[in-house]
């Protein structure tokens, strides 16, 4: 199995849903088809403002993240062994975008997928390395698994195929 | 004597072990046996240099801005983090799940500054709601079900809310946002503390950590030194022991490392300046004393819970009873290591073993509470006894043939009940050592000694005869121990060291002199106790490694001496036969396809797995006499088992032999049980 196959099928055991866009142009597409919200509470970064440009919603402020229906943001790679995404993020935009929305899309570069684990955590000095696989979840009343508790209940990962390298 | 709790939470807990139980080999595969080693290593080397690794830690993490408190014990813990509240004018603090935070007792010696200290992690929020104290260490309200949830969100928000599930997770989610955004600190445990990039790891599933780090300006961590490892590069493998053994996962929904302030999310929704804070406050509390004492290896527990998961007895009680500063086989253990309070639930350990199979970090749980016990000098009746009457074989003769004598006289076949749920079975009239000296010579082929056990000699003589004759007829010479005594189990479980390594002594010496080719026992606890604690427990000039290489259980006689079985003549009916695993040759000696190939074997018999065949029956040995709840409990289950299997029973075991026999006559039920050798005997030629 190829990492990046690997890759899809740990994400979708951990409950995300699993895209390829060919570029900037098709993630817009796939994000307009996936869900109806229009707005969201964007993280910016060169990739985010690529597909942002496709997309004709409405930014919703960081004022007022606590109502935004969608996050949106870009991950720093894709880990294959457990089916996560990394995150460096040390200044809060990413962390707001990713966790306080119902619905979160993550975009992440095809060509940042890391096959295991001990890269994803020893590959920086980040001071923030932060693991995200699936959407939260609990199991705390009666054992019985739950998705969507204070993180969102849907994760949409979009692994977009880029000519330019960052 | 433990109550047991309401059968709602037995239930839960039931099926909560149950599912648990089933998956544990799933999640885990072939490679456990090599990760737990490795994940051992890494812990033991860092419980060996707590205050290196937290000297490099705290380098690190204060390049980077963050501030390291270290505090002796819980009260300065909480000075630090009260003075803290006090000088940024805190109000509110949203919590993630922290156990160590639990351990001071933090809420409520914030709450006496006026600050109100939010458990966002669902669990946890409940039971503070209830002003309970949680009940597992990875599900803190499992002891409540949905209805009584319902009721109490319902309380909280003034609505009517319904017992579904998705609901009361969606109202959570609504109540507890509004305290995210409004808190001034946040404040956090630490699962893994890595010295060499000086990084805090924080692991949740819900989301509520990362929230709590982001939100607020100011984040505090509360850890204890032995949260630290040396380095970032150990952190995946211990994630693998640790989430698979936590919840049946790779890894969970958001794991977080953090070597820097990295808060102020809701600054920025405020549109004010972000200067956020990071605080670490390392918690001594009796840890850098325990790492150098000699139950140190305790420090290397990960907090995964699966020792709770698979423990017989918490399946009962839960984790209040089995209580202390984390609850289960290992919390019973920290309690006793650190000095806590809360200590004195280790009497609740059946001694079943099965903890220490399924620890991912390599911990000897049921050594380290047998440890306890022996540490707690306490006058109990059990050790008194113990201390009498082991050392005096004479007298339990004495003692036996008169209590045999006075059953005899009152009619009392079916023993004596005691009080609480107690019994005393019958005694045989004529003990296994008094009729062995009138059994046949038996074969010209090695020699076996049988060494019968207490259980043996006193209640069950017609197994050590069994036996007898199996040896003779395949050929071995059996000779009878005379003069043996007691393994000295009671005293082990009573943590009397001395009397056990004394009674052991005694033992060895008249084993080594009978120069027997092996020594045959029918029970796994004497099995356990003579080949695997004996050579350490004597003096080494004694040579018991001899002796110890030559011990073996019935259950194992068929492969390791060559114990044959002729089949008796003309056609038979084959009966079912189910067979239940005793703790001791299931997890102390590791043998349970033996006894399932015996009666496969054994011509006549057709065997037949039955569900939860290797969970305890709740005997125990002295345990059904300290808590008998727990105790007939756990034998209620085993019967349900052994009635749906509808066969008739084998066991390996003498003590599971007469709980379970006594539980199936108690339900009336005429179904046989019988020891293997039993079982193996009667199915047996004729002798001509």
């Amino acid at each position: 199995m190829s990492v990046m196959d690997l890759l899809i099928k740990n994400m979708t055991e951990a409950g995300c849903e699993v895209h390829r866009a060919s570029g900037a142009v098709a993630a817009a597409g796939i994000m307009s088809e996936a869900t109806g919200s229009r707005q969201a509470l964007m993280a910016a970064s060169p990739l985010v403002e690529r597909v942002w440009e496709h997309l004709e919603w409405e930014a919703v402020s960081f004022s007022r993240a606590p109502e935004a229906p969608l996050g949106l943001f870009e991950a720093d790679a894709a880990v294959a062994e457990t089916g996560s995404l990394l995150s460096f993020d040390t200044s809060v935009d990413i962390r707001l975008a990713s966790t306080l929305p119902p619905e979160v899309f993550a975009l992440v570069s095809s060509r940042r997928v890391l096959e295991t684990l001990s890269q994803a955590v020893d590959g920086s000095d980040s001071p923030l390395r932060a693991l995200i696989t699936g959407p939260s979840s609990t199991g705390d009343i009666e054992n019985v698994h739950q998705v969507g508790v204070h993180g969102p209940h849907r994760l949409v990962v979009i692994l977009v195929d880029e000519e330019e390298a960052n | 004597m433990t109550s047991l709790p309401s059968r709602r939470l037995t239930q839960t807990l039931r099926k909560f072990q149950d599912q648990y139980i089933k998956m544990w080999p799933e999640i885990h595969g072939d490679d456990f046996t090599r990760i737990r080693s490795e994940i051992s290593q890494i812990k033991e080397d860092a419980v060996g240099n707590l205050e290196g690794l937290a000297d490099e830690f705290e380098r690190r993490i204060t390049s980077r801005g963050a501030v390291v408190h270290r505090a002796r014990d819980a009260r300065e813990a909480n000075l630090i983090i009260g003075r803290l509240c006090e000088a940024r004018k805190v109000r509110k603090m949203v919590k993630s799940k922290s156990m160590t935070t639990e351990e001071i007792g933090i809420n409520g010696y914030l709450e006496k500054l006026g600050v109100t200290a939010v458990e966002t992690d669902l669990g946890e929020w409940i039971v503070q709601l209830l002003d309970h104290r949680p009940s597992h260490m990875v599900m803190p309200a499992i002891h409540l079900d949905r209805e009584e949830i319902a009721q109490l969100f319902s309380r909280t928000s003034g609505r009517q809310i319904s017992s579904d599930i998705a609901e009361l997770v969606r109202v959570a989610r609504e109540l507890l946002r509004k305290e995210f955004l409004t808190a001034d600190m946040g404040m956090t445990g630490a699962n893994m503390m890595a010295a060499d990039q000086g990084m805090a790891t924080i692991v949740t599933n819900e989301g509520n950590g990362r929230l709590v780090v982001t939100m607020p300006s100011t984040h505090v961590v509360v850890a204890g030194y032995e949260k630290l490892i040396p380095s970032v590069r150990d952190i995946p493998l211990i994630l693998k022991g640790l989430c698979g053994s936590a919840t049946g996962r790779r890894i969970t929904s958001y794991v977080t490392m953090m070597g820097a302030p990295l808060g102020g999310g809701s600054d920025r929704i405020a549109g004010r300046d972000q200067n956020p804070e990071m605080h670490v406050v390392l918690l001594d509390a009796g840890r850098l004393e325990a790492a150098r004492g000699p139950m140190g290896r305790a420090l290397k527990c990960i907090r995964c819970g699966s020792c709770a998961n698979v423990c017989p007895a918490f399946g009962q009680v839960g984790g209040h009873r089995f209580a202390g500063v984390l609850s289960g086989p290992i919390g019973v253990v920290l309690s006793h290591v650190l000095g806590a309070q809360g200590g004195g639930a280790e009497s609740l350990c059946l001694g079943c073993g099965r903890c220490g199979e399924v620890c991912p970090a390599d911990v000897d749980v049921p050594s380290l509470i047998l440890e306890a016990r022996r540490a707690r000098k306490e006058r109990s009746l059990e050790r008194s006894a113990v201390r009498v009457v082991l050392p005096r074989p004479a007298l339990i003769r004495a003692g036996a043939r008169t209590l045999s004598r006075l059953q005899r006289l009152l009619g009392s076949r079916q023993g004596w009940q005691l009080p609480g749920d107690r019994r005393l079975p019958p005694l045989a009239p004529v003990p296994f050592s008094q009729r062995a000296r009138s059994l046949p010579e038996g074969g010209s082929g090695p020699t076996v000694a049988l060494y019968a056990g207490c259980l043996v000699e006193h209640v069950f003589p017609e197994i050590g005869e069994s036996i007898w004759h199996l040896l003779s007829r395949s050929g071995f010479r059996p000779l009878y121990p005379a003069g043996q005594e007691c393994c000295g189990a009671p005293a082990l479980m009573a943590g009397d060291e001395a009397s056990q390594r004394r009674v052991l002594e005694r033992n060895l010496g008249l084993l080594r002199s009978l120069q027997a080719d092996h020594i045959l026992t029918p029970c796994p606890t004497c099995t356990w106790i003579l080949r695997d604690l004996m050579p350490e427990m004597v003096s080494r000039r004694l040579r018991p490694e001899e002796i110890a290489a030559r011990v073996v259980d019935f259950s194992e006689a068929e492969e390791r001496l060559g114990l044959s079985f002729v089949p008796a003549a003309g056609d038979r009916a084959e009966e079912p036969v189910t067979y239940h695993d005793s703790c001791h040759l299931r997890w102390k000696l590791g043998v349970w396809e033996q006894p399932r190939g015996m009666i496969e074997s054994l011509p006549g018999a057709q065997f037949r797995e039955m569900e939860r065949a290797d969970r305890c029956c709740g005997f125990g040995g002295s345990y059904c006499f300290k808590h008998p709840d727990v105790s007939s409990a756990l034998r209620e289950e085993k019967i349900d088992a052994v009635l749906a299997a509808k066969a008739d029973l084998a066991v390996s075991c003498p003590g599971c032999l007469l709980h379970i026999r006594q539980g199936l006559q108690e339900r009336g039920s005429s179904l046989r049980v019988e020891h293997l050798a039993q079982l193996a005997f009667r199915l047996q030629a004729d002798p001509r």
